[in-house]
């Protein structure tokens, strides 16, 4: 008898200047499960992989996760009535913060997705993060969590401009002045709400670390770069395979003491005046650059799909230093229709791409 | 990671370098396990300068090589 191809939902399919980890992921997932179906959960209708070649059997439109719970889980039991999927990777932040305390109601859906529970991925915010790394003696960047725009200004005085001014999930900013920061911080705010945190710039290289935690304190594998061409953004559009043991005693240190669960990227730079790394961020998903390793034979997002599945998954194997990707943009190609579709309701994508009306 | 062009990959920081060919020279010699005084007589006998000006450069080399903790 055959079985059905495994269907997965994936979101975040903007591969522009500051790309998200979804067309990655699906590439990853193609390698690994040829007949796989893809359903691309997409905010825009501009989002570039919803047309790459290789991209989402079908496309849906969802509302953004500031709509709330009960209207994106309504959006995805309309989506899940018209084309039935077995399981979801959320890939951006504020998704993530949305469904990590919902995965029962997606499973009412008939969804599996498997995320960190609320009070792992909270301890593993930017809020919190001071406390996790002391927990486990891992060195941060001073920070101040400020709940307003009056407490952010103080803050910042006491600790000396030139500060990095962040939101709850996306965004670091270097500011120099008052006014600066009143003017970032207020976007922020305006943007996400609270906390504002306040940081202490630190200068040196910057390293990234991709893997996947078991949710037991261990390490299904994972991989360390290190950043070498930045984009304005703060992109790494270029990055080098590095084996540091220190890093990677670093990264189990964390996982071990959040125990945490799922894709990860911790992100780190080594401070020029000590030589040692500071932990800056946790990020609570697969990174934009992990089709990288996946073209190596470490694919990460194939794995996590197995241990979905199974509990369990093949080693992730270690990935030589000096393996290097490099950012490259091409023109994807689509029609007026495709892009009607998008917002109208589903697009559904075949190669070549024409819609199914 | 060194290659033959001298271009040096240190696997623990992502960093690399680009170097002379007499350190180039210097870093193969010490990898085969010679001395000082024998990077002193190699770089004098293949390039134009003197054992005294060598010695010093030779120095400033590892001394290089010391703070990037490849010594």
């Amino acid at each position: 008898m055959k079985t059905r191809p495994l269907r997965i939902a994936v979101s975040g399919m903007h591969r522009g200047e500051n790309p998200q980890p979804g067309s990655s992921i699906v590439e990853s997932i193609r390698r690994h499960r040829h007949d796989a179906f893809i359903v691309g959960l997409v905010y825009d209708a501009y989002e570039s992989g919803i047309y790459a070649p290789g991209g989402p059997d079908v496309c849906h439109a969802m509302p953004y996760p500031t709509a709330g719970l009960a209207t994106y889980l309504a959006r995805l039991r309309e989506i899940h009535l018209s084309t039935p999927f077995d399981l979801m990777i959320p890939t951006l932040d504020a998704e993530i913060y949305l469904l990590a305390g919902a995965t029962d109601h997606l499973a009412d859906l008939g969804v599996q997705a498997v995320l960190p529970d609320p009070v792992t991925l909270a301890r593993c915010g930017k809020a919190k993060l001071s406390q996790l790394a002391a927990d486990c003696e891992v060195p941060v960047p001073l920070t101040a969590v400020t709940r307003d725009l009056n407490e952010a200004l103080e803050q910042a005085e006491s600790m000396g401009y030139p500060v990095f001014v962040k939101g709850p999930y996306y965004d670091a900013t270097r500011v120099t002045t008052p006014t600066a920061l009143t003017a970032v911080g207020a976007a922020i705010l305006a943007d996400w709400g609270p906390p504002l945190l306040i940081q202490e710039p630190v200068y040196g290289s910057e390293f990234n670390v991709l893997g996947l935690g078991d949710g037991k304190g261990g390490v299904l594998g994972h991989c360390a770069v290190r950043k070498m061409l930045i984009s304005d953004k703060g992109k790494g559009n270029g990055s080098v395979i590095v084996r540091d043991p220190r890093l990677d005693d670093l990264t189990r240190r964390i996982i071990a003491e959040s125990r945490w669960l799922g894709p990860f990227e911790l992100e780190f730079i080594r401070d020029r005046r000590d030589d040692g790394y500071r932990l800056i961020e946790i990020n609570p998903r697969f990174p934009a650059w992990v089709g990288f390793p996946a073209q190596l034979g470490a694919n990460f997002p194939a794995a996590w799909i197995d241990w979905m599945l199974d509990g369990r998954c093949v080693p992730l194997p270690e990935l030589p230093p000096g393996r290097f990707f490099l950012r490259h943009q091409i023109e994807v190609t689509g029609d007026m229709g495709q892009l009607s579709a998008v917002l109208s309701a589903a697009c559904e994508l075949s190669q070549p791409q024409t819609l199914a009306s | 990671m060194l290659n033959d062009r001298g271009f040096a990959f240190d696997p623990n920081t992502g960093e690399s370098y680009h170097l002379s060919p007499t350190g180039l020279a210097c870093l193969r010699g010490l990898q085969r396990g010679a001395t000082i005084a024998d990077l002193v007589t190699q770089i004098t006998a293949n390039w134009e300068v003197d054992a005294v000006a060598a010695r010093y450069d030779i120095d400033t080399f590892l001394w290089d090589l010391k703070q990037l903790d490849w010594l």
